[in-house]
């Protein structure tokens, strides 16, 4: 693996033109990486501001499926199936379909240099955007797995950090997934809102899912970071963002809760309310809204009309 | 740094200040003990959760009953009712947060990224 990385690097660094062949790297890297086998345990901690969480987790990857175990419970997956399960009993959501992949062209492979880490010898890669780093992956060689994953914001301050603690290479396990399930849903493709752009901030929207109601998901991605977009009735609920921190972006006040693998925004535009939900740090998160229904209220008359038929 | 075992729980909570909350996770990167420390809260907490709520001994509910300005505003409502005064509001959908996450969730792992190569964590 050692070669491949360094193979990677150097043809992104002076084979191929720089940006093409660093995407090309990057890319070809991260695909590997989401069928590498491994088990281990570590700690993923996410800071926003003043706001900060953090959880340990159990992580198993055999035979294409995948078993996460934190303290919220747990998570099997393969393929396009995912299992949580909730006392004694699995629950299923299945995605029904999904467009391909992309990695944006604003990433790109920066320095790499051999490292040790847990014992074991690793890759210390650089992801660049626009010239400046992201994140740093240090990557053990034998299985590609990244055993530490440091995000960076605007401020080059440490916004998402991903360590394991643990960690055994092609684990000899067996998984299986549960025979049955309690339940089982399907994400079903559904019809774009009209009020969401295609993409925001170099986030392309690649597919949209109807929710139970009137509401949709939207999933935007860039290839590195993601995030989805719920868009629901003006009315709906955020009693989870009661206790949310208010943040401004451009004049406007959005709500902001931190865990330690997502950031949530929540905010209601004349129309609709929404919520964010992903791993991209703050600075896009910043851009992103910007560029996405604004906070604003309604006036008197369309309450009282909207209170009176709902 | 030593050992941050008295700050490992408000780290868990995020209740550190920032560079803090740095410090600990540094120092949890070389230090299997304090990893085994943090996960051993962790699951300690997971424990707790899920124990079964106990309801309350008769003699404290009597604190807990409504004061007697909630049974007036409770008769008032109930009249304004009767003559038609209330306007019904709109009915409320509420944002299930562990269902979105969930959503997201089987979305993320079908697609390379940052968060689907390490494994993303179960919950919000």
């Amino acid at each position: 693996m050692a070669k491949r990385i360094a193979t990677l690097v150097l043809s992104a660094l002076f084979v191929m033109p720089a940006a093409a062949g660093a995407d090309e790297g990057l890319a070809e890297y991260l695909e590997s990486a989401m069928d590498a086998e491994f088990h281990g345990s570590g700690v993923v901690m996410c800071t926003w501001g003043a706001d900060s969480a953090a959880t340990t987790y159990e992580v198993t990857r055999s035979d294409g499926m995948s078993m996460v175990q934190g303290p919220d419970g747990g998570l099997m997956f393969s393929g396009a199936l995912t299992a949580s399960k909730a006392g004694a009993d699995w629950y299923a959501l299945e995605v029904s379909e999904w467009s391909a992949w992309n990695l944006s062209d604003r990433y790109s492979l920066g320095d790499s240099t051999a490292t040790i880490r847990l014992g074991r010898s690793a890759t210390e890669v650089n992801v660049m955007e626009d010239g400046r780093i992201r994140a740093r992956l240090v990557i053990d060689d034998e299985s590609t797995v990244p055993l530490l994953t440091e995000v960076f914001g605007a401020d080059g301050g440490v916004f998402r950090l991903a360590a394991l603690v643990e960690f055994v290479a092609a684990p000899a396990v067996d998984m299986e997934m549960p025979e049955s399930f309690m339940e089982h849903e399907m994400l079903m493709y559904g019809e774009p809102s009209s009020l969401l752009p295609d993409s925001a901030f170099g986030y392309r929207r690649t597919d949209t899912y109807a929710l139970d109601g009137s509401g949709s998901q939207a999933f935007y991605s860039d290839g590195l970071f993601s995030f989805s977009l719920f868009e629901v009735g003006r009315g709906a609920a955020p009693g989870d963002f009661a206790d949310g921190s208010s943040f401004e972006v451009e004049g406007a006040t959005y709500t902001r809760i931190v865990t330690a693998s997502n950031v949530w925004v929540h905010w209601r535009s004349p129309e609709r309310s929404y919520v964010l939900v992903g791993d991209l740090p703050p600075d896009h998160i910043e851009a992103v809204l910007s560029e996405l229904p604004r906070p604003g209220t309604r006036g008197v008359v369309m309450r009282w009309l909207s209170r009176l038929f709902g | 740094m030593t050992h941050p075992i008295d700050l490992l729980s408000a780290f868990l909570d995020g209740e550190l200040a920032a560079a803090d909350q740095a410090e600990v996770a540094n120092h949890l990167h070389g230090c299997a003990s304090c990893a085994a420390d943090l996960q051993g809260i962790s699951r300690v907490r997971d424990w707790i959760r899920g124990m079964p709520v106990e309801e309350a001994p008769s003699p404290l509910l009597p604190a807990l009953r409504p004061p007697r300005w909630a049974w007036a505003a409770a008769s008032i409502a109930a009249a304004a009712l009767a003559v038609g005064l209330v306007v019904t509001p709109a009915q409320t959908e509420v944002l299930d947060l562990d269902t979105l996450a969930g959503q997201h969730t089987a979305r993320v792992v079908v697609s390379p990224g940052i968060s689907s190569i390490r494994g993303p964590v179960a919950g919000r």
